[in-house]
């Protein structure tokens, strides 16, 4: 048995290894003074840094991704929430229909729906092809499955049909109802999939750069317009750019970990265990049952 | 003395019909059941009561007042949902308190503690619903309900998640509480003994049709057909035509002969003691044996089928299996269906 | 009845926002791809042409080709090493399982952009790594060119294998000790265990996982952009340059080609079902 552990131990190590050098080795170039001819640098400075965070562009470019995250996610917060609990409760034979609609750009990669949207809107008679309007459409169907599934789980673990019948049998009206009871169990649950959605929007440059492009410079055009320049400095945006993206995720995951055996963080993973709950869904309420 | 009127009340999804023209009266403070198997419609009719579903024809009448198009906050009826239904984001109190506060009621306070106190709950006022037991929920949920005095109170199998020991408590506390209140209730369930032991009126339902209704006693010893009497007793459902072969009579008329399993006697073969006067007699063999507790049950296999006859359980009465026997079948407690 | 109509008129005025949102950016804009497909390059006439152009391209089939290569190759390469490490990974105890997993949790998130620059500048033409390496005198690397097939290749593998760690190992959760028991109770080894029951629990999840990295590695665009630019021939880059580019806009081919991608990606997920339905009949 002892020796079958060496393997795994092996394996696992290796495979940790490969995944962080490219981040370790990023990190210690950002901060690196002198280094071409050893292991490790043989200097270190700050320099990278005082001067990223000296560049307007950069606070510029970090102010328009912010931009554009509030507003897509705040949007698709404030019409999701209510869409998806008028639809479970009220209209549930259009379930389906929301489903399929809100899964789909998760099958549409970026680059394909660019093409679309450069059509639609670069003539007729709605012309924000090269603004950031454009993006924010565009980003609002991106997150769209994550937030459908975060809002939807939600609703589901908490019951909030058969709650909101018993709310408005002790008087309450639809509004009410939505507000003292279904409101407050599910904000931790819309807040995890929010968090997802900001990092998502914060990485995302496909749209950015097709769409938009130099004309609204987010972080990543800029960090993409950076890479031909002094590689110590553009380590230092992507690594102030990662650790802004483990921030969100870090607290995804304690959130998550508060609820769930093993934390569902990569928005990916999520897609997948919910084809899985499709297929398996048999089997699922088979075990429930026991 | 109507005091609940479910008028001619018909509902259905898209091709199938759900609630089949049903008409029932309910008196006040009278405690009804709603007995039948799942799908027999029992809980959409119970929902549409609460105005939780829409009906499409007929009207629905509580202290004389017409409720069919009210919404449920407007319907002055309290339900208890089979899984509770409770707040968790809200303690105890605030889960009971919830209607008053929404109707804007006064005194909320002394009204939710003497609910905590009927309901046998104090001390857990601060408890959110994960921390309190399945039948302690229960509790929590009834008292929500009953707080707002509502007039008619609903419940939907609401001791079904429960086990056995809890919910044989809780029935009869049910039924204090609700002799307490004199409170008109309409209960749903799929357990036939439940219905028996709570109900002053039972009303058994099957394709969304009421088929039979009356108290325990009368729908367990007269049930109207076949259904009602495989489903509300073991009855001995046996075809008229095999049961006249078995009795060799003639006189008998009628399709189908039912008879409850404990007033069926056994006799040895070769006992002479028998009153043909009263009884018919079947000859069979003893099958099979069963004990469930306080009851012995024998299958004894006759001619054209299997009776079952149950016994209370004592020495005297123990046969064999394998062993002859007479079945005496008590003329007067034959039902003709 | 009347009033409850009033109110859901009332609820549907709600979703109206919803609806647009999904017309105008996701619904309408696929539409308008499909119907521009199936335009001439003047956007006038109504023709097949553009379909037929890039079938009777070299360049384009090109393109297609290699992008099905590079997505078949990464997912292949990355779906093996993950169910071998995500096995190893099983052995280990609850607390350390939850640290690996949350670092193939951290590293999935560095994709796209950066993660390109970070290759540059460990294995670009002046990378550290390339330099280095040079000067210790190993000459691994010395062939090796990052801005190449290989260079995607890698790049590709690394974006792809915490997604597949991720993804595969929660299924041998599923795999019950009460399973190994029961087959070795029976006479099973180790060995049949695995060839009769544990391969066939997995399958599933490695055919989903498949296909979502197949799909994944189609729709990648900004890794390859970012790497390679537009120096190598992959289908998302050729999209990108004829409806986005500063020289030689041909929206209506772009459509096309990007229709294409599209019907790639539904065949991905339509094969992902059906495999899934096939492989195991118990699920349906």
């Amino acid at each position: 048995m002892k020796s079958s552990l060496t393997i795994h131990k092996v394996i696992v190590g290796l495979l940790v290894i490969y995944l962080l050098i490219p981040l370790v080795g990023t990190f210690l170039f950002s901060i690196a003074g002198k280094w071409d001819h050893t292991i490790l640098p043989e200097s270190y400075t700050m320099k990278w840094y005082i001067e990223l965070f000296q560049d307007e562009r950069f606070y510029d470019a970090f102010r328009r991704t912010l931009f554009l995250i509030v507003m897509s996610v705040g949007l698709s917060v404030v019409i999701m929430l209510p869409t998806i609990f008028i639809i479970t409760v009220y209209f549930s034979k259009w379930e389906g229909l929301l489903q399929a609609v809100a899964m789909l750009p998760y099958g549409i990669p970026p680059i394909v729906g660019a093409v679309g949207l450069i059509k639609v809107y670069s003539d007729g008679p709605i012309q924000i092809a090269g603004t950031p309007w454009i993006l924010i459409g565009a980003y609002f169907i991106t997150i769209l499955p994550f937030m459908y599934q975060g809002i939807r789980n939600s609703l589901r673990t908490l019951n909030a049909v058969q709650l909101v019948d018993a709310a408005e049998l002790l008087g309450a009206t639809k509004f009410q109802a939505f507000r003292t009871v279904v409101f407050p169990n599910i904000i931790s649950g819309i807040l995890v999939s929010t968090l997802l959605s900001v990092a998502l929007l914060f990485s995302e440059f496909a749209f950015a750069n097709l769409l938009v492009g130099g004309r609204f410079e987010t972080l990543q055009i800029y960090l993409a317009d950076k890479l031909n320049s002094s590689g110590h400095l553009t380590s230092a945006i992507v690594i102030t750019y990662y650790s802004m993206i483990l921030l969100l995720t870090g607290t995804v995951l304690k959130l998550t970990f508060r609820n769930e055996k093993y934390p569902v963080v990569s928005n990916k993973k999520r897609i997948l265990s919910f084809f899985r709950k499709q297929y398996s869904h048999k089997n699922t309420t088979l075990e429930g049952e026991k | 003395m109507s005091y609940v009127t479910i008028d001619q009340v018909t509902k259905g999804y898209e091709n199938q019909v759900v609630l089949n023209d049903i008409s029932l009266v309910l008196k006040k403070g009278e405690f009804a059941t709603l007995l039948g198997q799942s799908g027999c419609g029992k809980s959409t009719l119970l929902r549409s009561i609460a105005g939780l579903e829409d009906v499409d024809l007929g009207r629905i009448l509580i202290d004389g007042k017409d409720i069919t198009n009210l919404s449920p906050r407007q319907r002055e009826v309290g339900m208890v949902f089979q899984s509770y239904a409770l707040f968790p984001n809200m303690n105890v109190f605030d889960n009971i308190a919830y209607g008053l506060k929404m109707k804007k009621i006064k005194n909320i306070k002394s009204r939710v503690k003497k609910m905590i106190e009927m309901v046998d709950l104090i001390g857990k006022e601060e408890s959110y619903p994960h921390q309190l037991s399945g039948g302690q929920q229960q509790r929590v949920a009834l008292a929500r309900a009953l707080v707002m005095e509502p007039k008619v109170l609903l419940l939907d199998e609401p001791l079904s998640a429960l086990d056995a020991k809890i919910r044989k408590n809780l029935q009869k506390e049910l039924k204090r509480i609700q002799k307490e209140l004199d409170i008109t209730t309409i209960f749903v369930t799929h357990d036939q003994e439940e219905a028996m032991t709570m109900s002053d009126r039972i009303f058994v339902m099957n394709k969304g049709q009421v088929v039979q209704s009356g108290s325990p006693s009368e729908i367990y010893t007269s049930p109207v057909n076949t259904f009602v009497a495989k489903f509300i007793g073991n009855y001995n459902v046996c075809n008229m035509e095999a049961f006249r072969k078995l009795v060799r009579s003639t006189e008998l008329k009628g399709n189908e002969v039912a008879i409850r399993p404990e007033v069926l006697q056994l006799v040895s073969v070769g006992e002479d003691s028998l009153d043909l006067q009263e009884n018919w007699v079947i000859k069979g063999i003893i099958k099979d044996v069963s004990m469930t507790g306080n009851v012995l049950r024998y299958e004894v296999e006759t001619e054209e089928s299997v009776f079952l006859v149950d016994y209370l359980h004592h020495r005297g009465n123990m046969f064999e299996q394998g062993a002859r026997v007479h079945i005496l079948v008590p003329k007067k407690e034959c039902i003709i269906l | 009845m009347r009033k409850i109509k009033k109110q859901k008129i009332y609820l549907l005025a709600l979703l109206l926002p919803f609806i647009m949102f999904v017309i105008g950016f996701e619904i309408g804009p696929l539409v308008a791809m499909i119907k521009n497909s199936f335009y001439a390059d003047n956007g006038i006439q109504v023709t097949i042409n553009q379909y037929i152009t890039i079938f009777k391209s070299k360049f384009y089939l090109q393109a297609i080709q290699n992008s099905l290569v590079i997505s078949l190759f990464s997912a292949v390469v990355s779906v093996i090493i993950a169910v071998i490490a995500a096995y190893s990974i099983t052995k280990f105890s609850q607390k350390i399982q939850n640290r690996i997993l949350m670092i193939t949790n951290m590293t999935s998130n560095f994709e796209g952009i950066p993660l390109s620059f970070s290759y540059i500048i460990l294995l670009g033409n002046n990378g550290l790594f390339t330099l280095l390496f040079s000067k210790i005198g190993w000459d691994v690397f010395a062939d090796f060119n990052l801005y190449s097939w290989t260079g995607l290749i890698l790049v590709y593998v690394y974006f792809q294998i915490p997604l597949a760690v991720m993804l595969i190992y929660p299924s041998y959760q599923g795999i019950k000790k009460q399973w190994k028991e029961a087959s070795s109770l029976l006479g099973g080894s180790t060995s049949s265990f695995w060839l009769h029951i544990g391969i066939p629990v997995l399958l599933p999840s490695i055919v989903g996982t498949f296909s979502i990295l197949f799909a994944n590695a189609m729709g990648a665009y900004a890794t390859a952009y970012a790497l390679v630019g537009s120096n190598y021939n992959l289908l998302s880059l050729q999209i990108a340059s004829l409806v986005a580019s500063d020289v030689a806009l041909k929206p209506q081919l772009g459509s096309a080609l990007g229709v294409l991608l599209a019907a790639t990606m539904i065949g991905a997920m339509w094969f992902n079902g059906r495999m899934m339905r096939r492989i195991r009949r118990d699920l349906k």
